[in-house]
């Protein structure tokens, strides 16, 4: 409904649910606020938006009142000027005015407005209230007497991350703002609080008199620490980070960012990042040279190698962090330089574990619908992952689904964030969902809940019956430990839901029998007809930030750039016509491949791009042995890793906010990403290297006098990127497939690419349920009876972020979590050493006790130096590698 | 004329066994058998029965409103916050006539459609808390509370929840906040609470002296109740005089009483027969009436004419031994430290003006303090977020008003110590 109302003379048409201030903004008359944000509840604190309202004698808060039809509103007479100015004395009288030091001065509302709309003059003549400040965090400074009683943050604690660590205590001008009992703040450390205070109250510790805000000059980028793909701005001063900020209504993330995104940028700057080249000098110690040298070097070996043993004797791995541009130029250098095809990078395992089911099943490559289709689900299955710590702001789009009542169900080995918030949560040892997902599927046949619709076409429906019937929903129940009841309303309320996704992670896809529960999610999906809608879709995650870049760019031993097969005659002729080069026809060796084969002497070169498989790659002996082994290897990193320091040349590289280039979020957003500072020391971009590496093997199709060059390359070769450039990317970024019409015309207007795959439905030759047997996808070991899942924390994410001095403060260490009855069963009490064994190797770790875990099931981070999950990963061709999931025994020391 | 007090001299009066002897639990039955809901709500209606909270919005038409919104459950709050400085009138109807309340609540909850009762009594009144606790027990053995009440198919049933102490959470919102186990904070309006209340459901909001109404108007008619007292203001009210009147307690007397005859004529007069200086009629929250105003008839439209309001019915008395002041000092700490914190105005004025009656009261005063102070006492009462900050003012605004030679005379005191110093150098 729409109602006409005046406001300042001026005659209006809005929506009648717009307030007051919604409308003015409308007109363009500006009213101060403080405590209003339009994503948060309204409060009507600060009473800095009074209005005049004919008929209404007390003043009026714009923020909380609704329009209504005839309305007469002012918004700045005397009386309202009178009442702001008054605010601004009131705000002021306990206010330390303290901008001289203060980290928001520049950039403080209460700043603002005071200039603004107040007096020069003060009439409080008293002393101000003081009230003493404790630390409530390492990372969060909180200034009591800054605080202007807004509640913004504990507001948008609450409601938007769902944590609730803030609140207010005391009453009247004794309000204070802290955590519970204003003991230390125990909190997911988003910056969403820091981002929200409109004042100096809630600060970063990380930038704490660092810079002046106007000092610094601001460049947008992408995070580089998953693969949400969120943007930030780089906030820089004489070629430092000083600090990130948020972007406002920008990106995927909207502004938000995770505590990575927020805090992690001081590996930029980090003391210990190499700034030259070294190369192993003939006493066997690494010398600092200049770039020529040491590209000489690599570029002489190489070739030697290549002309002595054959391009397969060469491999190379790179990281999925680095740009689209720095991936492609990776593997053409491998291929048409080096003529291997070995190439590969950590998240290949992930890759093969899931891509084959994706595209086998639906023909795709990728999660089908965009993240931010997340927020409007009606219902969300996620199965083995907690995607709040893996991947944080699409954990923000299920926390604002929940927020809007839409029914989320958890499966998992552990309760997570989301437990507390979800419908449900469903602890499920690992190898049992199948189980549970097969249940539900029974119950939406037997209920006949499935779409009619869609699985009319379908072949193999009968199969699906009958392999879901052989075990009574009871028996489901008693196996997996989960009620009959939640079983049937999961699939009732997934089933009847108008929007409903599924989401899964590492823990569900990388174990032994992982393929089959993918494809029972699928046909679970199909079954129900979410597929090809907004809203509907399968969201695997993995948090590696560019790995759909790794998949659209070819980093594989079997694909080449666009998905296709490095097998194809034609596609190689493809390339060997753009690139005017032979490229190899062999498919290579995948990673753990090119280790064992390094190991074994086969393999005579690696290039390490960014990669420490001796802290991430299964199997800690065999990659020590590949490292000592291999002939010659090349590391390229930003520090001097345990792998690095085992290197003959080390080529220092530069992180993302010092260069410019694209990434590829989940979502197959392709999305710019800045360069803010200049390259630290004599640092290079990683495509720059593979360039110049290229150029000095010989080929000169590998000249490019910088990264849009590439993205040019890229845009020829890779059909779904045709056509894309820098300049199109600038406003949003662009989701493949897109069209390059639309793309060059309306992408200032928001035109995003395709949001969904799968519109015109499941492919028809694809029309097939999967009809999984079997019930348990992980089974049991007598040797290895426990089961131990590997995931990354919510303040770290890979071996990257232990170069992070702020996010190491809040945590630095690995601790092995079980259940304590598990504890009890094993004689292991809580803060006890024990060994974890592994068929691979063992560690050393404390015990910590968490009723959140599944019975006989661990949880530990992957990558801290006091427990490396390389010890215990087991390295296998395929499904037998064991990385994130892996059966162990403890022992008790 | 004893309606509210009927119940209060006999022994042992909380009993359930005394509240039978005089008509009790006679109303709710005729309600629940012979009354539709509607009739219940248009006999109330009829009454003018007014709010005795402080508002004085009428009864009737609350629970008409809430009567209508058709979503379920819906609840029946008795606010026995009884915060207001100076009033105690609740907590005699609380420990001495329990089930007086406890039948207009569920007479209430018939009316509008609520199963579920609250009595949010304050955290000061562990007594009263225990009495009705033991009233509801009694009650429910009886089956004048619980499920299928004297066999009518009505449920209803009451818990008693015990306030943590502060003042705001008699604000009727603030109290929803604090019962939901929220930090006790008023909430915007609209909604109403009688839309959206106890966990955003439709609420009835009364106090504990109009529930305490309510059985009697049901048994007598509507028409009856309306005849006593003022035409707009009907019904008889609880007073509770204090201060320095030779009987301080609570008189319940027809609406409209003049001031003067209800210190004159049923408190005893001013102690050790002083002369009458002020009186807060309302509680700390009103504005004073001096000498000159004995004579306004204290119920809600007469005394809302001569600037002041009927409040809850607390009149605090002063005599001429008073300095206004101070005593003015004494009322604003009580709101600056009660300012629930939530707006500036409120917040941060209230601490504002009591640093500068402290100056004043020092000797450290001037006169454009006064004017500074009206001024700020402008700002809180026009942006205040609720009524605690807009009506917390009313002392200072009328003690300025109307005893300004009194802040003078402060003022005047900073004068004349500093001549002292100079005379003294
Ligand atoms: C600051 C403040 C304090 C209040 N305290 C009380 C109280 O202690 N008891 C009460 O019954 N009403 C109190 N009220 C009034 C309630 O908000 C509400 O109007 C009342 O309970 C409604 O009941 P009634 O309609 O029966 O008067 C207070 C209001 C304000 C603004
Ligand atoms: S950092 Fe995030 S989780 Fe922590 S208090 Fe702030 S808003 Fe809450
Ligand atoms: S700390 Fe900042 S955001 Fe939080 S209430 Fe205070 S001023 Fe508002
Ligand atoms: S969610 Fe991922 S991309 Fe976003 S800020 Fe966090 S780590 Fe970076
Ligand atoms: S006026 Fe404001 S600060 Fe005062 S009690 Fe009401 S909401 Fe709280
Ligand atoms: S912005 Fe409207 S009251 Fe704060």
């Amino acid at each position: 409904m729409m109602v006409r109302l005046t406001i300042d003379d001026k005659q209006i048409m809005v929506d009648a649910h717009m307030n007051i201030l919604e409308a003015s903004k409308k007109l363009g008359i500006e009213i101060p606020t403080f405590c209003y944000q339009a994503r948060l509840s309204e409060l009507g604190a600060c009473r800095m938006c009074v209005v005049e309202v004919e008929g209404m004698g007390k003043l009026q808060t714009a923020c909380t009142l609704a329009v209504a039809e005839g309305m007469v509103v002012q918004t700045g007479n005397a009386r309202i000027k009178k009442a702001r100015r008054m605010m601004l004395e009131f705000l002021l009288i306990n206010h330390p005015l303290e901008c001289t030091v203060c980290d928001a001065s520049g950039e403080c509302t209460l700043q603002d407005f005071a200039f603004k709309y107040g007096s020069a003059e003060t009439r409080f003549t008293g002393e101000k209230r003081v009230l003493r400040d404790q630390i409530i965090s390492p990372l969060i400074n909180r200034n009591l007497n800054r605080c202007i009683q807004c509640k913004r943050c504990v507001r948008v604690c609450d409601e938007i991350q769902g944590v609730t660590a803030l609140g207010m205590s005391y009453r009247g001008a004794d309000t204070i703002v802290g955590p519970f009992m204003d003991k230390s703040l125990d909190c997911e450390y988003c910056s969403h609080c820091i981002w929200s205070c409109p004042v100096g109250a809630i600060t970063s510790r990380a930038m704490k008199y660092r810079a002046r805000t106007w000092e610094m000059d601001k460049a947008e980028a992408i995070c580089p620490f998953c693969s949400c793909g969120c943007t930030l701005h780089y906030n820089h001063k004489d070629n430092v980070v000083h600090r990130v900020t948020h972007t406002e209504g920008r990106g995927i993330n909207q502004g938000s960012l995770c505590s990575k995104g927020y805090f992690g940028y001081d590996v930029i700057n980090h003391p210990e990042r190499i700034t030259s080249p070294m190369v192993r000098n003939a006493e066997g110690v690494l010398r600092t040279v200049t770039w020529e040298a040491a590209l000489t070097t690599v570029a002489g070996k190489m070739g030697q190698i290549k002309d002595d043993n054959g391009g397969s004797s060469i491999g190379g791995i790179v990281s999925d962090r680095l740009t689209n541009e720095d991936l492609y130029l990776f593997q053409k250098l491998m291929r048409s330089v080096y003529s291997t095809n070995n190439v590969d990078t950590p998240s290949g395992m992930w890759s093969r574990a899931v891509l084959p089911v994706l595209e086998d099943r639906l023909g795709v490559f990728a999660a089908t619908n965009s993240t931010d289709e997340l927020n409007y689900v009606d219902a969300l299955l996620i199965v083995g992952c907690d995607v709040t710590v893996s991947h944080p702001i699409t954990g923000l789009r299920v926390k604002h689904a929940i927020h809007r009542g839409g029914l989320v169900t958890e499966i998992n080995p552990r309760r997570t964030a989301l437990s507390r918030l979800a419908k449900r949560s469903l602890t499920v040892a690992v190898g049992k969902e199948l189980a549970l997902v097969k249940g539900m599927i029974a119950v939406i046949i037997e209920e006949g809940l499935y779409d009619s619709e869609a699985v009319k076409d379908y072949k193999k429906l009968s199969d699906l019956e009958f392999s879901v019937k052989e075990k009574d929903l009871n028996v489901i129940a008693r196996n997996t430990d989960v009620s009959v009841d939640d079983i049937v309303q999961t699939a009732r309320e997934f089933a009847g839901a108008g929007k409903a996704a599924i989401i899964f992670g590492e823990t569900a896809a990388l174990h032994s029998g992982g393929d089959l529960l993918i494809n029972a999610l699928i046909d679970l999906l199909m079954l129900t007809g979410k597929l090809g809608q907004e809203g509907f879709g399968l969201y695997p995650v993995i948090a590696s930030t560019n790995f759909q870049g790794t998949v659209d760019m070819g980093i594989a031993p079997d694909r080449l750039p666009g998905h296709v097969e490095v097998s194809s005659a034609t596609e190689r002729k493809k390339f060997e016509k753009a690139w005017n080069a032979k490229v190899p026809k062999d498919t290579g060796m995948n990673a753990l491949e090119m280790i064992q084969a390094a190991a074994d002497g086969n393999l005579k070169a690696l290039y390490l791009a960014g990669v420490n498989p001796l802290a991430t790659f299964p199997g800690g002996k065999v990659v020590a042995e590949a490292l000592k082994t291999v002939e010659f290897l090349v590391v390229q990193e930003l520090f001097l890793t345990e792998t690095a320091s085992m290197a003959d040349v080390v080529l220092p590289a530069g992180t993302l906010a010092e260069k410019n280039g694209t990434l590829t979020s989940m979502d197959r957003r392709i999305q710019r990403t800045q360069k803010a500072i200049d390259s630290v020391g004599l640092s290079r971009p990683d495509w720059r290297i593979f360039s110049d590496l290229g150029v000095m093997g010989g080929e000169n199709g590998m000249k490019y006098v910088n990264a849009a060059e590439v993205l040019d390359e890229i845009a020829q070769t890779v059909p779904f990127y045709s056509g894309i450039s820098q300049h199109i990317l600038a406003d949003n970024g662009l989701q493949w497939p897109f069209s390059r019409e639309d793309a060059r015309e309306k992408f200032h207007e928001g035109y995003l690419g395709t949001r969904h795959l799968l519109m015109d439905g499941v492919p028809l030759d694809k029309r097939i349920f999967s009809a999984v047997s079997g019930w348990d996808t992980h089974g049991a070991d007598s040797q290895y009876p426990m089961t131990l899942v590997f995931e990354d924390l919510l303040f770290h994410s890979g071996s990257f972020t232990r170069y992070s001095e702020s996010l190491n403060k809040l945590a630095s260490e690995a601790t092995l979590l079980m259940n304590p009855q598990t504890g009890i069963g094993l004689d292991v009490p809580d803060g006890s050493t024990v060994r974890t064994v592994s068929a691979q190797g063992e560690v050393s770790v404390a015990v910590s006790y968490s009723e959140d875990l599944a019975l006989g099931v661990l949880f530990m981070p992957r990558h801290f130096a006091n427990a490396p999950a390389s010890a215990l990963m087991v390295p296998g061709r395929n499904r037998d590698a064991e990385t994130a999931v892996v059966r162990v025994k403890v022992v008790k020391v | 004329m004893k309606i509210l007090t009927r119940n209060i001299n006999r022994p042992n009066p909380a009993h359930i066994d005394s509240y039978l002897v005089n008509e009790g639990y006679v109303a709710l039955p005729r309600a629940l058998n012979d009354m539709t809901p509607e009739e219940v709500i248009d006999e109330v209606r009829f009454s003018r029965l007014r709010g005795r909270g402080g508002a004085g919005f009428p009864a009737g038409m609350k629970w008409d409103f809430a009567s209508r919104d058709t979503r379920k459950p819906k609840y029946i709050i008795c606010n026995a916050d009884e915060g207001e400085p100076g009033t105690f009138k609740d907590r005699v109807l609380i420990e001495k006539d329990p089930h007086a309340i406890l039948e207009g609540m569920a007479i209430a909850g018939y009316a509008v459609g609520a199963e579920k009762g609250f009595i949010y009594i304050r955290g000061e009144y562990p007594e009263g808390a225990r009495i009705l606790e033991r009233a509801i027990a009694q009650a429910e053995s009886r089956s004048f509370l619980g499920k299928n009440i004297l066999n009518s198919g009505f449920d209803f049933s009451v818990t008693v929840h015990r306030g943590a102490g502060a003042y705001i959470c008699g604000e009727e919102t603030a109290l929803i906040e604090s019962l939901e186990g929220k930090r006790g904070q008023s909430r915007i309006r609209p909604p109403f609470p009688v839309n959206v209340g106890y966990r955003n459901h439709p609420t009835v909001v009364n106090n504990v002296e109009t529930l305490a109404s309510v059985a009697p108007i049901i048994l007598r008619g509507g028409a009856w109740y309306a005849g006593i007292g003022t035409v707009e203001c009907p019904g008889t009210k609880l007073y509770s005089v204090s201060g320095h009147v030779v009987r301080p307690g609570v008189y319940e007397l027809p609406m409209g009483v003049t001031l003067r005859e209800l210190i004159f004529e049923h408190a005893g007069g001013m102690r050790d027969n002083r002369a009458f200086k002020a009186a807060f009629p309302g509680g700390a929250s009103s504005s004073c009436l001096d000498e000159s105003e004995l004579d306004v008839r204290l119920d809600f439209n007469a005394l809302a004419a001569a600037g002041s309001m009927l409040g809850s019915g607390a009149v605090m008395v002063l005599d001429d031994t008073t300095d206004m002041v101070k005593a003015t000092h004494v009322l604003i700490k009580f709101f600056e430290h009660e300012s629930c914190g939530k707006c500036t105005p409120c917040r941060e004025g209230l601490f504002w003006i009591r640093r500068i009656l402290d100056s004043i009261l020092d000797g450290k005063g001037t006169e454009a303090d006064l004017d500074l102070l009206l001024d700020i006492c402008d700002g809180i009462q026009s942006t205040s977020f609720c009524g605690l900050g807009e009506a917390s003012v009313n002392p200072v605004v009328s003690t300025i008003k109307k005893f300004r030679h009194e802040y003078m005379a402060h003022i005047g005191n900073r004068v004349t110590r500093r001549t002292d110093v100079e005379a003294a150098s």
